[in-house]
């Protein structure tokens, strides 16, 4: 992989130097020197292959793309420009893009916090009685596989606005794997800790927060890590439905007037927002489940 | 003073227990003493309230057992402690709840107090997942001692550990039953015979299938008697010796029966 990355050095600084590319000569410069500080930075063996790895993956992937886009492009540029024009854009649209991001977040999150809110006290209830659990499971098994981008249209055009249309429609998809997960999470825990839990004489309140819905905790946390993942699938799918702002609809309303360099730089853009949502989950989870470390 | 008259319990129709009658005086150290499968945890649940027999009853000092007893307070053999808080914080749990007057401090210091009389100082803020498995059972039994309940029911507390965690905290035990000078009640369930002959004061052995007494013993020897000393008493011999064959016996009565079921199932 070092003589790859070395290659494409190469290749990227002789585009620069033979095209005036300069685009491609800071990406060869650049991507290698990061790869080449990371590796400097990380004593662990394998995390340092790792950083030169990735390095070269990206630097072989930006130069194929260079070569197939720029000066006599292979395709057709208007749907797919050059990386330098990208990037380019990227920074000019970055104002409009955050603006969208907090549109996109703020419905996410309200539709969000709105399923952890009801699908955890709902799941805790039904998982703590064998007749709530006969009762609702029919129910839920049948709702909870019906599709929620089905609801759009219907949803739409029955909420007062596409706000409250969106999150119910993330609502509604976003509700079933937490609550799902909140009741296995409740039926599994071992009998033996329950028992346990029943001769310490907990008040009601004690035992809901502090035995029950920890117990249940790693499985809620793989049904709302999973949750997420839908609501992000649904938001974007309602935005480029009914929305006027947010990211989903930045994408489509660009391609409505067909500037795609735009809408690979939403995408680009949409991708880096869910890593660093998903990142910031993956901390939160980490940091519950910190107590299942044997070493402290 | 525990009594159990005539407990029955079948599961799906197969009967675990079959019309056991117990009594269990004040300050005893009773072992319950049988293989696997002869319901001895069954009754234990039974006695905590935790399960309800299907005929028969339990009462402690008069009073019918129903639902988690108060007096009673338990260490299992797994998964007594919740993993999800550190050790000190599942003593204060069970404090918290026990002494709903006393404050937060005052909690704490108790809890600290509890883990350091079993050997535990320091471990106050780890996580039981942090703890080797002898730490957890000392901690399962600070906790369980800490609440103000006469009764400790244990659960093969210490059949998952090695053979020097295990004779450590069965000597623990033994001192925390012994310092209670007769005002704590042990009800001990073990497969173990030794086990039995060190710790209790009494020995009840249940037969398997269905789960019966079969055997009530008082152990002959005092509770002060050093563990290297014990095995050298002749009469402790004599009685271990008694109570593998009845061991023995059960267990062939029981092998027996299998065999004909099987054969008969064969054909």
């Amino acid at each position: 992989m070092k003589i790859l990355l070395v290659i494409e050095f190469i290749g990227l600084t002789a585009a620069a130097v033979w095209k005036h590319d300069w685009f491609a000569a800071a990406a060869g410069v650049l991507i290698p020197a990061a790869a080449l500080v990371r590796a400097l930075l990380v004593w662990n063996k394998d995390r340092r292959t790792a950083a030169v790895d990735v390095a070269a993956v990206l630097e072989g992937f930006l130069l194929a793309w260079q070569l197939v886009t720029s000066n006599r492009p292979l395709l057709d540029p208007v749907y797919f420009p050059a990386p330098d024009a990208v990037l380019q854009q990227f920074f000019g649209e970055l104002k409009d893009m955050v603006h969208g991001m907090f549109s996109s977040l703020y419905l996410l999150g309200t539709a969000y916090l709105l399923s952890l809110g009801t699908a955890i006290p709902g799941g805790l209830a039904v998982g703590s009685s064998r007749r709530l659990r006969n009762a609702v499971e029919p129910f839920s098994k049948v709702l909870s596989v019906i599709p929620p981008i089905v609801y759009i249209p219907y949803a739409i055009r029955l909420l007062p606005s596409f706000s409250a249309a969106s999150i119910f429609v993330i609502w509604s998809g976003a509700f079933w794997p937490i609550f799902a997960n909140t009741v296995a999470g409740v039926v599994n825990i071992p009998e033996t800790m329950l028992d346990s839990a029943r001769m310490l004489h907990l008040g009601r309140r004690t035992f809901i927060f502090r035995v029950l819905l920890p117990g249940a905790m790693p499985t809620i946390l793989t049904g709302a890590s999973l949750s997420l993942v839908f609501s992000f699938l649904l938001l974007t799918a309602a935005e480029l439905i009914g929305a006027t702002e947010g990211l989903g609809w930045y994408v489509k309303d660009r391609a409505d007037f067909g500037d795609y360099t735009r809408v690979i730089v939403g995408i680009i853009f949409i991708g880096f927002v869910i890593t660093a949502i998903s990142a910031g989950f993956k901390r939160i989870e980490k940091r519950i489940l910190r107590y299942k470390e044997t070493v402290q | 003073m525990i009594q159990c008259s005539d407990i029955s319990i079948a599961f799906q129709g197969k009967i675990v227990l079959d019309r056991i009658a117990l009594t269990i005086p004040d300050g005893a150290f009773l072992c319950l003493l049988g293989q696997s499968g002869c319901g001895k945890s069954t009754l234990l649940r039974i006695i905590a309230g935790l399960l309800k027999a299907s005929s028969g009853g339990v009462t402690v000092d008069g009073k019918p057992v129903d639902g988690p007893e108060k007096a009673c307070s338990v260490v299992f053999q797994d998964y007594s402690l919740f993993p999800w808080m550190t050790t000190g914080k599942n003593l204060m749990l069970a404090l918290a709840a026990s002494y709903p007057q006393k404050s937060k401090a005052e909690i704490r210091n108790l809890a600290e107090s509890y883990l350091e009389m079993v050997g535990l100082s320091g471990v106050f803020n780890q996580y039981p997942a942090a703890l080797s498995g002898g730490m957890r059972q000392r901690a399962a039994i600070a906790r369980a001692i800490a609440v103000p309940s006469r009764i400790l029911l244990m659960d093969e507390p210490f059949g998952a550990l090695d053979p020097v965690n295990r004779a450590m905290l069965q000597d623990l035990v033994r001192e925390l039953h012994r310092d209670s000078r007769g005002s704590r009640t042990v009800v001990f369930v073990t497969h173990d015979v030794d086990e039995a002959l060190y710790l209790g004061t009494e020995i009840a052995v249940l037969g398997s299938t269905p789960g019966r007494v079969i055997a009530l013993e008082k152990n002959p020897v005092s509770r002060h008697l050093p563990r290297e000393k014990l095995f050298e008493n002749e009469s402790v011999i004599a009685l271990q010796k008694k109570i593998m064959d009845i061991y023995r016996s059960d267990m062939n009565e029981k092998l027996n029966r299998r065999e004909t079921f099987h054969s008969g199932n064969g054909i």
